[in-house]
């Protein structure tokens, strides 16, 4: 039996990516709960929707930056590829189960932290995609 | 013969003693004997949800923040009469249950537990959230806690159970019902 969690959109609410200069950090999605006040939740993104008025296809890279050791965007989905013109949706089922944590402790890997999204590539971010998440916290199952 | 009620069964939530049966109340230290009058459901709906963000004259619940311990109007019943109640909230927020605003339920030494959206989980009755509301200035008091990095602009807390009619009793009567309402 998967664990049941409380399911609610990315607290950054609809958000358009942004060209910083590089390398990208990513634009945030949704930012986790901190353990002091919540206990240590993890969360699943469970939908994504993404709209793309570039004039070219987008990769869409979910990752996460701000707990790593040293701050940098760290990739944990495969590529999306978010197509020029298309309402673009994934749902649950197209979604590998990854698990974003709220645990403050910095890592090497930079698998703790919020929720970040990456149009284009680190090195070379594109502005300008909506993205919009639905994600599933767990903490006590 | 007497039983004690079976208040914290994983039942659905009913009647703790029947109309006409008599009920010994853990309250202000003591024992107090009743006899139960009349009893109806409370089946909850619109007006037994606790909107605490506005009921606390706030705009949002902060960040990580707290709403203070704040008294709820329409759990506040009359003299001689008895609120036993379940509670959980609507939205991703957890409530902290206080008797009289300063003796904390559900907890022991060291931790005050808390009712958040999580708890339906492994208690699908609810009935690990039970508690009683017993006469005038009685009343329960709620603290609430944002377990969110954003500010929430809604905490809504929803309450159902029953209402009991009580008339005292002067002495202990022979067969009852005990009923430990309040924390010790």
């Amino acid at each position: 039996m998967d664990k049941v969690g409380i399911r609610k959109a990315g607290n950054a609410g609809l958000v358009t990516t942004t060209a910083p200069a590089a390398p990208a950090p990513g634009d945030l999605l949704h930012t986790m709960p901190t353990r002091a006040i919540a206990g240590p939740r993890t969360a699943r993104i469970t939908k994504i929707m993404a709209y793309n008025n570039t004039g070219a296809n987008v990769p869409l890279l979910f990752g996460t930056n701000d707990r790593a050791v040293v701050p940098a965007f760290v990739q944990l989905l495969p590529a999306l590829v978010a197509i020029n013109g298309l309402d673009n949706e994934w749902t649950e089922e197209e979604i590998p189960a990854v698990e974003w944590m709220s645990d403050e402790t910095a890592t090497a890997a930079g698998r703790t932290g919020n929720i970040h999204v990456v149009a284009g590539s680190v090195a070379v971010p594109v502005a300008g995609i909506m993205v919009s998440i639905e994600i599933e916290e767990f903490g006590e199952q | 013969m007497s039983v004690v009620a079976n208040i914290y069964d994983s039942d659905p939530i009913s009647l703790i003693a029947k109309i006409k049966e008599n009920l010994s109340i853990w309250t202000l230290g003591s024992w107090s004997h009743f006899q139960i009058i009349n009893a109806e459901p409370l089946p909850g709906g619109t007006p037994m949800i606790a909107e605490m963000v506005t009921l606390s004259g706030r705009l949002t619940i902060a960040a990580n923040g707290t709403i203070p311990v704040t008294a709820i109007p329409f759990l506040q019943p009359r003299a001689n009469e008895l609120l036993h109640l379940r509670w959980e909230p609507l939205d991703d927020v957890e409530g902290i249950l206080w008797e009289q605003a300063t003796q904390g339920r559900f907890n022991a030494r060291a931790v005050h537990a808390r009712v958040n959206r999580f708890t339906r989980l492994h208690d699908p009755n609810l009935a690990l959230t039970t508690f009683w509301v017993l006469g005038l200035d009685r009343n329960m008091a709620l603290e609430v806690r944002n377990p969110n990095p954003v500010a929430l602009p809604i905490a809504r807390f929803h309450f159902f159970g029953f209402r009991y009619m009580l008339t005292p009793l002067k002495a202990e009567p022979s067969v009852t019902t005990y009923l430990p309402a309040e924390g010790f």
